[in-house]
């Protein structure tokens, strides 16, 4: 409890400082129902490139694409993001292809990656980035913080894969640390906080030590992908409610099939004893805590866990109600 | 059946508890001899009952009531995702001993980065524990492992409030803390999670920050092991092997290092496979354990 609470980004727009990484959007709803984006700056290797929803639409939205310069982020690359979405506008950040972390070159150069959303009432906020993808020796740390005003809504999806598996790489990452935090506008009270950390295990050879610690690799077991959806707000109860159900319903573990329709039952799945499953190599959980719904999705192959999110999405109707299903771009 | 095992289990333990209390007793005048005596003295009737050298410190005396299995927090009722982690796995990939052993150590390592610092901050500061214990629960995400924390937490607050509380100096912090989890209104009212009401009790019976730590892993360790021999993955022999094992007590002192490394905001789940295993126990078609 040391240190100084974090701030939401300033209402009134300030152009951010003209530093490496640094950048702002602003997002502004022009009655009665036209999202425009007042502000929009960036710089290198930060790039931003913003396409307007079609004017048919009659409840708009900008959608905004987060690039980096050669698909990826360098040894100590830093990204600052600030997102002010206003009353009741609609703003869908999305990237084109996964995030690379590359290699660390010196010590102390971390790549970081921050980004700060300030919500405000009614405000709709679609995160849907594609995967990061830390390579070998990379050393990465990401916080992503919002500030909520009542009734402000968001999807986040927040996930990361083993790295370059077509070169070996599995979880050979040296650090990881993603975190997204959530916060009340008014009271800055922390409400949700959900952080993985990873980190390589220093091999022991030659120590004395006789304790055999467990690689990061072998500690995955074999998993490829983890992968945290956040929904909170009204806009997206649809959604909420309907991965609590599908949770609700998946096949008990370790019990017998009695339904007559068990066409796709017996078998194992990575260990996994599955009767009845839509989506094999899966392996999915979801909680609700303080006013939020959370999916943790994992699997086996990343292009499983791909269309179990794209069919969550699709199913919950309100991510591509209020943002069309081009949104999707990182689930196709 | 198991209610025998658990009785060995527990007798053996005592049996463990009561030599290593031995040994630091026949350690403590040792101790102040090789001291300078004049320096003896006063450091005996400080840390000492006044009876004599026989008698314990009352730190050591609660430490032996917090590390005791027949303290009724209900801990046996939660396995900390071990039931639903062997219902994952496959029975051929790794004998019932490599699961257990593999599991303890997955379990410690998050238990460090996640849990424990909070044990600690809440030692540290026990008059900011409403503040941690909602920190603590907005940054705990698994159901299940919430709904351990939380009848954990109020099951020791009753403890100390039932039993304790007597014997020990009053605590406004604490009696602030109680108070606040029958807040009428919803949003200020507080959870009483396991490691901030466990941080801020330790703290009331005088036990060093070290030690709290200790006894919380050794704590988590023995319901980890304890539910393995009830599932039946281990003997209750096999259980004390492992308490007594020095790699045991290796994993518990890295761990320690590693929470005290950690402000509570900074805390993270470090083993992000067991946060799914856990959160699927709902799924498990028949279950032993609350978690």
């Amino acid at each position: 409890m040391s240190k100084l609470p974090p701030t939401p980004p300033p209402l009134i727009p300030s152009k951010p400082p003209p530093l490496p990484g640094y950048g702002l959007i602003h997002a502004r709803l022009l009655p009665p129902s036209h999202t425009t984006l007042p502000h929009l700056h960036f710089a290198y290797p930060l790039k931003l490139i913003s396409i307007a929803s079609t004017p048919s639409t009659t409840n708009s939205y900008q959608t905004v694409f987060q690039l980096t310069y050669g698909g990826g982020l360098v040894s100590n690359d830093q990204v600052n993001l600030r997102i002010v979405v206003e009353t009741n506008a609609k703003l869908c950040l999305l990237t084109q292809g996964s995030t690379k972390i590359f290699k660390q070159k010196s010590d102390g150069h971390k790549t970081r990656q921050a980004l700060d959303v300030r919500l405000c009432r009614g405000a709709r906020l679609l995160l849907l980035p594609d995967p990061l993808q830390p390579f070998g020796e990379s050393v990465f740390s990401q916080i992503q913080r919002f500030w909520l005003e009542e009734d402000g809504g968001m999807v986040v999806l927040d996930w990361v894969t083993e790295g370059r598996a077509a070169r070996g790489e599995r979880w050979d990452l040296e650090s990881f640390e993603s975190r997204n935090e959530v916060y009340c506008l008014d009271s800055g009270r922390l409400l949700l906080r959900d952080a993985i950390l990873l980190k390589s295990v220093p091999s022991t050879d030659g120590d004395s030590n006789n304790t055999q610690k467990e690689s990061l690799r072998s500690k995955m077991d074999g998993l490829v992908v983890f992968a945290t959806l956040i929904i909170r707000g009204a806009a997206f109860e649809r959604l909420a409610t309907y991965a609590k159900n599908k949770f609700s319903k998946e096949p008990r573990i370790g019990g017998r099939n009695f339904d007559a329709g068990g066409d796709e039952s017996g078998g194992e799945v990575g260990g996994v004893p599955v009767k009845t499953r839509r989506r094999r190599d899966v392996l999915w959980t979801v909680s609700e805590v303080r006013g939020f719904v959370l999916v943790k999705v994992s699997g086996w192959a990343l292009e499983e866990v791909r269309g179990f999110l794209r069919e969550l999405l699709i199913d919950g109707e309100d991510v591509v109600g209020e943002f069309g299903e081009d949104c999707l771009l990182c689930l196709r | 059946m198991g209610e025998d095992d658990d009785k060995k289990a527990l007798g053996e333990e005592i049996a463990e508890l009561e030599s290593r209390l031995q040994t630091a007793r026949a350690r403590l005048p040792l101790k102040t001899e090789i001291q300078s005596l004049d320096k003896a003295t006063t450091h005996l009737s400080i840390h000492s009952c006044k009876k004599g050298l026989r008698t314990t410190t009352p730190e050591t005396h609660f430490i032996l009531l917090l590390s005791d299995s027949a303290l009724p927090l209900g801990s046996f009722a939660f396995s900390s995702g071990l039931e639903s982690y062997t219902a994952h796995r496959p029975a051929t990939a790794s004998t019932p001993r490599e699961t257990i052993e593999r599991f303890l150590k997955l379990s410690v390592s998050s238990l460090s980065h996640t849990t424990l610092p909070f044990v600690l901050e809440a030692h540290k500061q026990p008059g900011a524990a409403l503040t941690l214990d909602d920190v603590f629960d907005a940054s705990t995400i698994c159901t299940v492992a919430r709904r351990a924390s939380v009848s954990q937490g109020r099951a020791l607050l009753t403890v100390h409030e039932k039993s304790f509380a007597s014997s020990l100096p009053p605590s406004p912090a604490l009696e602030t803390y109680r108070r606040a989890l029958r807040m009428g209104n919803v949003q200020d009212r507080a959870s009483g999670h396991f490691p901030v009401v466990y941080g801020v009790l330790c703290n009331i019976a005088g036990i060093s920050l070290e030690e709290t730590g200790y006894l919380f892993l050794l704590g988590h360790v023995k319901a980890v092991l304890s539910a393995a021999v009830r599932q039946s993955l281990i003997g209750p022999y096999h259980m004390q092997a492992l308490l007594a094992a020095q790699e045991t007590r290796e994993i518990m002192d890295d761990a320690l290092t590693v929470a005290e490394g950690i402000a509570v905001e900074d805390a993270g789940q470090s083993v992000p496979t067991l946060d799914l295993y856990q959160g699927r126990h709902e799924l498990l078609y028949s279950r032993v354990f609350n978690s």
